[in-house]
């Protein structure tokens, strides 16, 4: 138990040490105070232009900001973490101290989670601000279900998290910065699409499909991560219900996969020779 | 170790290259801007990649993407209505915004201001009865709880065309949601008699007053003129049947009978006449699209 409480303690290090830097920094600065300006001046005004749907509208820019910029957030970040330390021979200090390699991960990855947090939490406040004037003029039909809102962003800051994870995956044992950053990209461009690629398979059009192309893609599918699962927006917008099995068994897919490209991540660092 | 400061002159040659840019900006960018408002409709509107495609590479950004579709096709019909004569002053690509509406839906299943936008606009300037009822169709199944759905079903069905069966089961379905008089109503009315006209004033005067876009609006104030017109004459032929039983051959006849001061004005600038079925027309066909391109 004292040892456990020792390794929680000694992520806790790096975790907050990350998390600080993260936000300090003028990457997050930017791009929160820029998502803030659109969120509260932008938003409303062009879901005004809806005809009917205005609080809707405002929902949708909302939660498709909060994706782009948490999107930005963690690859930047995310694809920095390891490689500055690195590139500055930080990561010797570190691990110089009694602190183990699969800490210094998980450490920099909770940190990591943390700065995204505390961005899409910012943004959630703001959202009161625009999703409210959007809808006092014009109310919705069924009411804005604020609940759906806040699941539809945490599910996005578990989809940075899984984006995140790999991008510390990359960064363990890449030696430059870009194999990490297209990477990332990459992965989150097929995880996001992975899905409607299913669903076209399986239509009469997609069986159609060389035999060939239809395995990679029910393999892609299978092994990238599904990011269509974690995206809760049709929910938050037009205040569907949603189902507690869904939203246990998403979580739990979340953490499965994330603790896999960890663990891998973990394996390779111990490994790698940082001369 | 000092620090040079910039010479003055630079300093003035900054200033004088940027004034000299502000100065060019405006005359360089006013005749694109003529020229991109000159181009031809089907350049306006644009084109999309299929449908699959396109939600297949929006990944997360399907409903924002729906809402641009949406956007778009608002902003090219509404930069044809004239607010003066309230009318369409340019031809209009129905069937390219057809299919950028199609395409919004198709993304976005649950904007509601895409099916708005096509009941308003495709199933009265377009005839695109059917289209529109295919989409409405795959509305109603994901906005299960929206009375539109059934409503503009129903209307569809019931005006355009004059399926009373299938008019009067939408018109329940709207009655079930809404538990709104209004609609069973209209669902016996359509069982019953054929009271098309009264019913399509209530249906577009309920339109206007919920919508928001001011060039819809407009549109629909002159579609209410014009049927409210065609409505006075009917109920003036119905009294001249009472009267003299017989239906009027002309138009001409109500008038000379004393039952109408006047023809009305048709606000399409059109004429009304009485056909040989008895029905009330106008030569205007309830349209006035110039067909300049």
């Amino acid at each position: 138990m004292s040892a456990l409480f020792f390794i929680i303690n000694k992520m806790k290090e790096i975790f907050f040490v990350t998390l600080k830097g993260g936000l300090k920094g003028k990457v997050f600065t930017a791009i929160t105070v820029v998502a803030l300006i659109f969120n509260i001046f932008i938003i409303p005004a062009v879901s005004l232009m809806s005809m009917r749907l205005v609080a809707e509208t405002a929902i949708t820019i909302f939660l498709s900001l909060v994706s782009f910029v948490l999107i930005i957030l963690t690859i930047f970040l995310g694809v920095n973490l390891i490689f500055a330390d690195i590139e500055r021979n930080i990561t010797f200090t570190v691990l110089s101290l009694p602190i183990t390699r699969s800490q210094y991960i998980f450490g920099k990855f909770y940190g990591l989670v943390g700065i995204v947090l505390a961005c899409a939490l910012i943004l959630f406040c703001s959202s009161f601000i625009s999703i409210t004037i959007s809808s006092i003029f014009y109310p919705p039909v069924i009411p804005i279900s604020w609940l759906n809102i806040f699941l539809a962003l945490f599910f996005n800051v578990l989809k940075m998290a899984i984006i995140g994870a790999f991008s510390i995956f990359f960064s363990s044992f890449s030696t430059n910065l870009f194999l990490p950053l297209f990477a990332t990209v990459g992965i989150y461009i097929i995880g996001s699409m992975t899905q409607e690629i299913m669903n076209f398979i399986n239509t009469p059009y997609g069986m159609k499909l060389p035999a060939i192309t239809q395995f990679i893609s029910k393999g892609v599918y299978y092994i990238f991560p599904n990011l269509e699962l974690l995206d809760l927006k049709a929910k938050a917008i037009y205040s569907l219900p949603l189902g507690i099995k869904y939203i246990f068994f998403s979580i739990g897919y979340s953490i499965i996969y994330i603790t896999i490209i960890l663990s891998l991540a973990v394996w390779i660092f111990q490994k790698r020779d940082l001369v | 170790m000092d620090i040079p400061k910039k010479r003055p002159c630079v300093k003035k040659k900054q200033i004088i290259t940027l004034l000299f840019a502000l100065l060019l900006y405006f005359p360089f960018y006013m005749p694109l801007a003529k020229y991109m408002g000159n181009l031809p409709l089907s350049e306006r509107l644009g084109y999309l990649p299929t449908q699959e495609m396109l939600k297949i590479s929006s990944i997360e950004h399907k409903f924002l993407i729906s809402k641009l579709i949406f956007f778009k096709s608002m902003f090219y019909f509404g930069g044809r209505i004239n607010p003066i004569s309230k009318s369409v002053s340019y031809q209009i690509d129905y069937d390219t915004l057809h299919k950028f509406l199609n395409t919004s839906v198709y993304l976005d299943p649950y904007n509601m201001d895409t099916y708005y936008f096509a009941q308003a606009v495709l199933t009265w300037d377009a005839g695109m009865i059917k289209e529109v009822n295919e989409m409405l169709k795959i509305g109603k199944k994901h906005r299960y709880w929206d009375h539109y759905f059934p409503y503009f079903l129903g209307f569809n069905y019931s005006y355009f065309l004059k399926d009373y069966k299938s008019a009067s089961a939408y018109f329940i379905d709207a009655a079930k949601i809404t538990k709104d008089p209004l609609f069973a109503n209209l669902a016996a009315r359509y069982m019953y008699e054929a009271n098309q006209t009264e019913a399509a004033i209530v249906f577009l005067k309920k339109m206007h007053e919920e919508i928001f876009n001011q060039s819809i609006k407009l549109n629909l104030e002159k579609r209410i003129k014009v049927l409210e017109a065609v409505l006075l004459i009917e109920n003036k032929i119905v009294e001249f049947r009472n009267k003299f039983k017989r239906n009027p051959k002309k138009i001409n006849e109500i008038v000379e009978a004393g039952l109408l001061n006047k023809i009305p004005d048709d606000p399409y600038d059109g004429k009304f006449y009485i056909d040989e079925k008895g029905i009330v027309r106008t030569t205007s066909k309830f349209s006035s699209a110039t067909g300049k391109k």
